[in-house]
């Protein structure tokens, strides 16, 4: 399945939220929406969703308009909530019966995924019994519990200890392993880059950045070359001695040694150079944006040209 | 449909399990139980206490000697609860008898007239005085006309003559009904402000747990505000319906003592076409003034704001409802005929107009089409300020800001 956006705007009133949103995502991906807080990636998700009908644009599922009846959503939102004084299994079957489900199926379902999560001894516990992070987990089993064809999960790590994470981590590599669109949004940027292969960045209600996220970083300039050591001084003191005109500026950090060249085709240069004066060192790389890079550029106040797919 | 019966049945579960449902169940039902049986419980102990030791007691003192004694043996009869001796003593004398509890109470006669009770501590309930007057009124009528010249028992039968009154109604006896409405278009507007806050607070509650967030995008808002207001319907009707059981049980068992009370046969002989009009009135009460509540609830993110915006929609309905109690006894006037083809108010009035006045069948045809119609719109406008609202956080808004809403409304949906 392929899920796509076309030129989605939406406003409210006079407001322009969105201006000309458009992406696509498959299943069996994740996708990331990623954007700094007001940019409209709720709006984007609930227009997905079908809470809010688009001022223009289209919602298409497989090239034909998204029919959200024939379809299963399951939606995490980042506001994470259910009925506090209801027990968790009896407002797990709501859910899922309100998508439609049989009472079997879904108590089937419920209870692969209690189990899967650790969670099936609270399984008749009064949800506001719970401790925080099992009631976050409850909220994931209740966004994936119906089987849904299309998962969005907003901030679904948020506020949960390593070993929990670990624990939704797999749960949701179960799902996307089983052929699901997932759309992921998040302000944590390691999560996205271990979930996703692709991601757009919204700024503003526009698609600043989008596109794979390997092929973002791989379009940045490739000319600065980082190089770790054991002795950093002394590595640092020989590789500034190389007699060279490629080597535009040599720095020490406190990690490594950054070499900015002056064309990134010299990097082979470097490497025989670095050889040929025996410097000893333990790696050479070549410097690349870390999502965080992208997303801070991205979002900045500043005013972007809107860059599409092609990047 | 599915989902719609889906929410339904979820949320009248939660409803009639709350503690407070269950609660307030089980005490009118026992409150109907024990009401009705109060007074054979009454009786029960007056039985056990009819031995003659055990009888109050009542001196009455100032008969003259020309007093016949069938007057004595009259009051006798009309004190029957009391064992009562004939004694001539002063008012000192008496009060201190009244003092020392030798006697329960006293009667003074001083002229033909005059008379004084003398009790220690007089009950709100005391009704001795207005019998013992009437007694002394024939007392004194049949001691005139004996000196007049009439013999003891032409005297008694012309004083103390019955007069029989028949009041013909040639059409609704609005004494007869006057209860029933009244208690009946009470319980319409107390279910209608009970529930509807329990529906705006659900909404409300909705929101603030965030369980809207999950809910918005597995049901459709029209199911969720409808159903959830069906499910208050249907739950109100039940606890009715219990309540009504117990009062028809109530008074099956205690049926000998009702039998001559009209206020309370006024209430169980109501006839089949009243009930299904009530129930009509009811239902289409129940749901206008149930769609605003929601509506409102929705607006609301946190359930402590919920009194802001239910506050009007509850004066409105506690200013009808009270106009239409306090006019209920009048209801040709042109208050009440207003009152009846408002929407807001038809539900009481017009069905207290039904029970206590000539009403028209195309009256009320009239009225309950109105009403019909402004249900379906209300119910209408509502679906969509619950759709707009479900998604508003912050603070509760003013008026202007819901009507800008809903004039934005295709904006923001």
């Amino acid at each position: 399945m392929i899920l796509e956006l076309e030129n989605i705007y939406k406003n409210f009133g006079e407001k322009k939220v969105l201006k000309g949103i458009s992406f696509s995502a498959e299943s069996g991906r994740a996708y990331g929406i990623l954007g700094r807080n007001g940019a409209g990636k709720t709006t984007t998700i609930r227009i997905i969703t079908g809470v809010f009908n688009s001022t223009s644009g289209t919602v298409l599922l497989d090239g034909k308009p998204i029919d959200r009846k024939s379809i299963r959503l399951g939606y995490l939102p980042e506001e994470r909530g259910m009925y506090p004084k209801e027990k968790v299994m009896e407002q797990l079957l709501y859910y899922c019966e309100l998508k439609d489900m049989s009472r079997k199926e879904a108590t089937e379902s419920i209870l692969y995924w209690l189990d899967k999560m650790s969670m099936t001894e609270y399984k008749d516990k009064k949800l506001q019994t719970l401790s925080k992070g099992n009631q976050q987990k409850i909220q994931l089993i209740c966004s994936i519990c119906s089987n849904p064809d299309i998962l969005i999960l907003d901030e679904p790590f948020s506020g949960l200890d390593p070993v929990n994470a670990e624990i939704l981590k797999n749960a949701i590599r179960e799902v996307i392993s089983k052929g699901k669109i997932v759309l992921f949004s998040s302000h944590q940027m390691n999560y996205i880059e271990e979930f996703c292969d692709d991601i757009c960045i919204l700024n503003n209600g526009k698609i600043s950045i989008s596109g794979n996220i390997k092929e973002i970083k791989h379009r940045y300039d490739r000319s600065k070359i980082l190089i770790r050591s054991y002795d950093l001084n002394k590595t640092y003191n020989a590789i500034s001695s190389i007699k060279t005109d490629y080597i535009k500026e040599i720095s020490l950090n406190r990690d490594n040694i950054s070499v900015q060249l002056s064309n990134a085709d010299y990097k082979t240069n470097l490497m025989n150079d670095i050889s040929k004066a025996k410097i000893d060192i333990d790696n050479f790389s070549v410097w690349e944006p870390t999502l965080n890079d992208i997303f801070v550029e991205y979002t900045e106040d500043k005013k972007y040209e809107t860059i599409s797919n092609d990047i | 449909m599915k989902q719609f019966l889906t929410i339904f049945k979820f949320e009248l579960k939660n409803l009639v399990k709350e503690k407070a449902f269950i609660a307030i169940t089980i005490i009118f039902c026992l409150a109907a139980i024990v009401g009705l049986s109060i007074p054979r419980i009454i009786d029960m102990f007056k039985s056990g206490g009819t031995s003659e030791g055990e009888k109050s007691t009542m001196i009455i003192s100032g008969f003259s000697d020309k007093t016949p004694n069938t007057i004595k043996e009259s009051f006798k009869l009309a004190l029957s609860d009391y064992d009562i001796t004939f004694k001539d003593l002063s008012e000192e004398e008496i009060n201190k008898c009244i003092n020392d509890e030798t006697y329960d109470c006293a009667v003074l006669i001083t002229s033909d007239t005059n008379f004084k009770y003398i009790v220690k501590d007089l009950s709100i309930y005391d009704e001795n005085s207005l019998i013992i007057t009437e007694l002394i009124k024939t007392k004194y009528r049949t001691e005139t006309l004996m000196a007049m010249g009439l013999s003891e028992a032409d005297a008694l039968i012309v004083s103390s003559a019955p007069v029989e009154c028949e009041t013909v109604s040639l059409n609704v006896n609005v004494g007869d009904n006057y209860f029933s409405a009244y208690i009946l278009s009470l319980l319409i507007m107390m279910c209608v402000m009970m529930y509807g806050s329990v529906i705006a607070s659900k909404v409300a509650s909705e929101k603030s747990s965030r369980a809207m967030e999950m809910l918005i995008t597995s049901a459709s808002p029209k199911n969720m505000m409808f159903a959830k207001i069906f499910a208050a319907m249907t739950s109100c009707i039940i606890q009715i319906a219990l309540v009504g059981i117990c009062l028809i049980v109530g008074y099956k068992l205690n049926y000998d003592y009702f039998k001559d009370n009209q206020l309370v046969q006024s209430i169980f002989s109501i006839n089949i076409s009243s009930w299904i009009l009530l129930f009509v009135f009811f239902i289409m009460g129940f749901l206008i003034y149930s769609f605003l509540f929601g509506a409102l609830g929705s607006l609301v993110s946190r359930t402590e704001d919920i009194n802001v915006v239910v506050t009007p929609v509850m004066m409105v309905l506690m200013v009808v409802g009270y106009a239409v109690i306090f006019n209920a006894q009048n209801p040709t006037s042109t208050l009440m005929v207003v009152l009846s083809f408002l929407p807001v108010s038809s539900p009481m009035a017009m069905y207290v107009r039904i029970n206590m006045g000539t009403v028209t069948n195309l009256e009320i045809a009239i009225s309950i089409v109105l009403l019909f119609v402004t249900t379906i719109l209300i119910g209408y406008l509502a679906s969509i300020i619950y759709r707009l609202g479900t998604l508003l956080y912050g603070n509760a808004p003013k008026f202007k800001d819901i009507i800008k809403l809903l004039k934005n409304s295709k904006d923001n949906i």
